[in-house]
């Protein structure tokens, strides 16, 4: 698993500073991001996906007006069915797959290192040292306004 | 959420039935093939006048257009209003089959707005909750038909009884409706073997299904149909009666039931007029004991009681009846329609089971007077009444007295027919009401004034004086007690206690005491 090393801003994150898995930095940096998304799949589900077209679309229903929009079948799979299953994140997992494991649960919505503290238990502080350095780790950045 | 107001207390305070009801219950009928009683039926009448309500307000408000509901398939052309776009109209351009592991069949709606833009929907989809969109607020309970029922049935039950009973062609029996041209014919022959089976049984009950066996009708219809049919067959035909409480459909032949069930026993006639007891309430509170009386209103309808206390009048002591007062009413079983209800009486500490029946039309319940004659009891005596473990049984008995013998008001008949009252010491066998107690050593004698209606010849005022003239010269000072007397009045017509009172109370020849006590104005003051 390659890390990136790009640098992206100048501006130092802190502890409130909110984080995301941000899958642009994945599709530039390793051409194989969905193989290793599609680990993350259920049983059921890699199941489905083994025998469909890589870039699968699927018709995701908007939950308060039902419009419907075409998005990538297999994040869109993994965010909102797989990663909502009771075992999806094991205690004994490292802090950066288990910090992944919650923005894939969560539907990437963005958490700040004191969020992600309580999430992952291990001190907010430690998080940031973690993921807010110059190395991208499994594509987990910060969002820089 | 989608509102409707229109259907409040005022919409089924003025509800009527209209043609488009009617063809409802007949097509309900049609449709389920089996009889519904009038409950079922308006329950279903006031769930489609909820929807019917519902519907209207929705055309009334959005026109001809759809609205969008994820649940729903449209077709290319459709208006479609979207209540989550703030009612915006779009017409539906093209149709697709959608994609998404989480819904069966989904499919997906490309819908132009009048602004020029388009957009995709979901359609063919059960579970969102824009489906929910125009349900009924859960807690609105005008549109619980259930609610309804319970708190407007006042006005739309009997509207709708009415109807269906004035409907010649619909029948009724046990409180289910049928169209009568749907029902199975019922030869005659069956009717005669029904009422041979019942005589063999002396007279039954035997239920519907069981009789209908025994007769071996059978046709290619529903079962309850065929019941329903036989039932009506029945109903119909003078040989049978129904006497099942409600919810029971049990049969009797008509011609082995007791004479006093059929006919009421002529003690229990009153022909008299009725007195608006309230101005009386304050005196009948002061009748010790209590006073069931068929003929009196003032026990409660609402007032349930398990165990009932019953003080006996001689008109129900010699007719071997139990007064149907609104508080015994309630414990007998009762029926949908059956004018007499049969039912068992148990007296447990006898262990001793008979028949009893309750007559509704002139509200008294009978089969008791083999029971009153072997247990010695006589009027005033006090039986206790409660209801049975099983619908449809009644526990009756009575309590023992601890003296053989008690001083007893007595009616001797003079040669003259002339009715007397003196105090002689009696044999007691049950615990009394004094104010009540009455021993007739000669019924058979009284009864041929009865059967002369010597007492009923003349107006009951009199005759009320005339029974107060000799219970006053039971004691020095020629006090009655208003309870003795009517008491005492009963033994020779039938007279309900209000009407005792109010011609105490105003007769210019009665004063009153206080304590319900009376005596006549000496002539002299």
């Amino acid at each position: 698993m390659p890390d990136g090393n790009k640098k992206f801003s100048l501006v130092k994150p802190t502890v409130d500073t909110p984080f995301h898995i941000d899958f642009d930095w994945w599709k530039e940096t390793d051409s194989n991001w969905r193989i290793f998304l599609f680990s993350f799949l259920c049983e059921k589900h890699q199941e489905l996906f083994s025998d469909k077209n890589d870039s699968l679309k699927i018709d995701a229903v908007d939950p308060e007006t039902a419009e419907v929009y075409p998005v990538d079948g297999l994040l869109y799979t993994l965010m909102n069915h797989c990663a909502k299953m009771e075992d999806f994140i094991p205690d004994n997992l490292p802090l950066i797959g288990r910090i992944f494991r919650v923005f894939l649960a969560n539907g990437n919505e963005p958490l700040n290192p004191q969020q992600l503290s309580k999430m992952v238990n291990r001190p907010a502080r430690t998080i940031l040292v973690t993921i807010g350095g110059h190395q991208v780790y499994k594509g987990i950045r910060p969002i820089i306004a | 959420m989608f509102a409707i107001t229109k259907l409040n207390k005022e919409y089924w305070k003025n509800f009527s039935l209209s043609e488009k009801d009617i063809e409802f219950i007949y097509n309900l009928l049609l449709e389920k093939e089996i009889p519904l009683s009038t409950e079922v039926l308006l329950k279903s009448l006031i769930k489609i006048h909820i929807d019917q309500e519902k519907d209207n307000s929705l055309k009334q408000f959005h026109g001809k257009n759809k609205i969008y509901l994820p649940r729903d398939e449209y077709n290319i052309g459709d208006k479609i209003v979207f209540p989550s776009l703030d009612m915006k109209i779009g017409k539906v351009l093209e149709i697709r089959e959608g994609f998404n592991p989480d819904y069966v069949n989904p499919k997906v709606i490309k819908v132009k707005f009048d602004s020029g833009e388009s957009k995709s929907f979901a359609s063919n989809i059960q579970d969102h909750p824009l489906n929910h969109t125009l349900d009924i607020p859960e807690d609105d309970s005008n549109y619980d038909p259930n609610f309804i029922y319970d708190h407007y049935k006042q006005y739309l039950f009997d509207r709708l009884e009415t109807y269906l009973t004035n409907n010649e062609v619909l029948v009724n029996i046990a409180g289910s409706w049928f169209p009568r041209s749907l029902l199975i014919d019922v030869h005659v022959g069956h009717l005669n073997l029904a009422e041979a089976i019942l005589e063999e049984a002396n007279g039954g009950p035997i239920e519907t299904i069981p009789l209908m066996e025994q007769v071996e009708l059978s046709a290619n219809a529903d079962t309850k149909l065929l019941e329903f049919s036989f039932d009506l067959a029945l109903q119909e035909d003078k040989r049978f009666d129904e006497v099942g409480p409600a919810g029971e459909t049990l049969w009797f032949l008509n011609s082995m039931e007791p004479d006093s069930v059929k006919k009421v026993p002529m003690y229990l006639k009153y022909s008299g007029n009725y007195i608006d007891n309230n101005s009386l309430t304050e005196y009948l509170e002061l009748f010790e004991g209590n006073i069931y009386d068929e003929l009196e209103t003032w026990d409660s309808h609402g007032y349930e009681n398990n165990r009932v206390i019953i003080s006996l009048s001689y008109p129900h002591w010699r007719s071997g009846t139990l007064p149907l007062s609104n508080t015994l009413e309630k414990m007998f079983p009762t029926a949908y329609e059956a004018p007499r209800v049969k039912f068992k009486f148990i007296d447990e500490r006898e262990n001793n089971q008979f028949p009893g029946w309750v007559v509704r039309q002139h509200k008294y319940v009978y089969g008791l007077k083999d029971w009153y004659q072997e247990n010695k009891l006589i009027p005033g005596s006090l039986v206790i009444v409660e209801k049975g473990k099983n619908p449809g049984e009644i526990l009756i008995h009575f309590e023992k007295s601890r003296q053989n013998k008690e001083w007893i008001k007595t009616v001797l008949i003079g040669s003259d027919q002339a009715v007397v009252f003196a105090m002689l010491k009696q044999p007691i066998s049950a615990n009394f009401n004094e104010r009540m107690s009455i021993v007739v050593t000669n019924p058979d004698a009284l009864d041929e004034l009865w059967d002369k209606k010597l007492y009923l010849k003349e107006p009951i005022e009199k005759t009320i004086l005339r029974i107060m003239r000799e219970l006053s010269k039971l004691n020095p000072q020629g006090q009655v007690h208003a309870q003795e007397l009517y008491a005492a009045v009963n033994v020779v017509r039938r007279c309900p206690p209000s009407m005792v009172v109010h011609h105490l109370l105003n007769s210019p020849t009665v004063e009153y005491l206080g304590d319900l006590y009376f005596r006549f104005i000496e002539k002299d003051k």
